[in-house]
């Protein structure tokens, strides 16, 4: 009976304090992103949909225009973003979801922040007992150990904003900055194709050269 | 006498059988024709048939030689692969049945200048020949008239 419960405490005990820890701190180093790209015949009103649509599901939008709207929203979202587009007037021509696991980046900043806070304390140690001169040398040394604690600090509070906040960019055209240009095909018939030879070639086509 | 009035007729018919051969050529029928689409005016030029809508969006045909002589799925590969490598993005695609034979269709979006465009490219195989269908408008408009161009490559038929 005894051994029994001690068994069970055990188990308890591992899959408290050993295994949810670390099944929590893997779901909590993905960053999740989306590059989207979708044809609407109303850009304006889609981009305020969509920055309307990331408010109500706890994101927010970081730009906004008629042709690209950035999001930032809770990764379980993303799929979500998919789904809301197909139910709009929106086709969606491009969908690229991808993460990133930053366990070992954000491993490497928190231990980074450890070891020159630890730093930080021992030369605050020195300091009580210096000389003048080495009281300077012990304040370079401060200043240099803050900043660096600071510069680790903020790109660990990025790193965490982004496995919190999906990255989503919808481009809501497919308008490119280059325009598609044919290469020789082998086949005569084929390498008279094109949208713009088309215009050209066809009566009345001629308004859109 | 005879022969001067013999040289004066031959003349004189010579601008004649000119006349007579431009209009026939005017008139001719092109080499691949369809129904147009509901709403779309139709025309003839330069033995082309083609049709506009009301905000321009075009569409034509024509009739091209099926060389070398493949079938439909070994031009629907090859257009494709061609259209794609062109930087065209895939909208829709899909395969339709004419009097003459099986068809295949791209639906393409383009850039024309800060817009964008829908390019429809359509091909039936008859033989030696191909009938190509090509139309093209502004994405919002098009969409408007989408299924009336795709019911129309029903109609295709080359002569």
């Amino acid at each position: 009976m005894i051994r029994r419960t001690v068994r069970r405490l055990t188990l308890i005990f591992i899959l408290l304090f050993i295994v949810l820890p670390s099944v929590a701190s893997q779901g909590d180093s993905l960053a999740a992103s989306a590059e989207i790209l979708a044809v609407t015949t109303d850009r304006a009103v889609l981009a305020r949909t969509l920055a309307d649509w990331a408010e109500e599901r706890g994101g927010y939008y970081t730009y906004r225009s008629e042709t690209e709207v950035h999001l930032r929203i809770p990764p379980r979202q993303v799929y979500a973003v998919r789904a809301f587009l197909e139910t709009s007037d929106a086709e969606i021509l491009r969908y690229n979801p991808s993460t990133v696991d930053y366990r070992q980046q954000i491993a490497d900043a928190e231990a980074a922040i450890t070891a020159r806070t630890e730093a930080l304390e021992r030369v605050l140690r020195y300091l009580e007992g210096a000389t003048i001169s080495a009281t300077l040398a012990f304040e370079r040394e401060l200043r240099s150990l803050n900043q660096e604690i600071e510069e680790y600090t903020g790109y660990l509070r990025r790193l965490r904003n982004d496995v919190r906040y999906a990255r989503v960019r919808v481009v809501l055209s497919g308008y490119e900055e280059t325009m598609p240009y044919l290469r020789q095909s082998s086949f005569e018939w084929i390498n008279d194709l094109g949208m713009y030879s088309f215009l050209e070639s066809v009566p009345g086509g001629g308004r859109y050269r | 006498m005879m022969r001067l009035k013999r040289r004066v007729g031959a003349v004189s018919t010579v601008p004649a059988v000119i006349v007579v051969l431009f209009a026939l050529a005017s008139c001719t029928t092109p080499a691949v024709v369809f129904d147009v689409p509901e709403g779309f005016a139709r025309y003839v030029e330069d033995g082309r048939q083609a049709a506009i809508s009301p905000e321009g969006v075009l569409v034509s045909a024509y009739r091209t030689e099926n060389k070398p002589e493949q079938s439909i799925s070994f031009w629907t590969e090859a257009v494709e692969l061609q259209l794609t490598q062109a930087g065209y993005l895939l909208l829709a695609e899909g395969e339709f049945a004419t009097p003459d034979g099986d068809g295949h269709f791209f639906e393409w979006m383009a850039p024309l200048g800060e817009e964008d465009w829908v390019y429809l490219t359509a091909f039936c195989v008859d033989g030696g020949s191909i009938g190509v269908v090509e139309a093209a408008g502004p994405y919002d408009i098009y969409n408007r008239y989408r299924e009336r161009i795709r019911e129309s490559l029903r109609t295709v038929t080359i002569r």
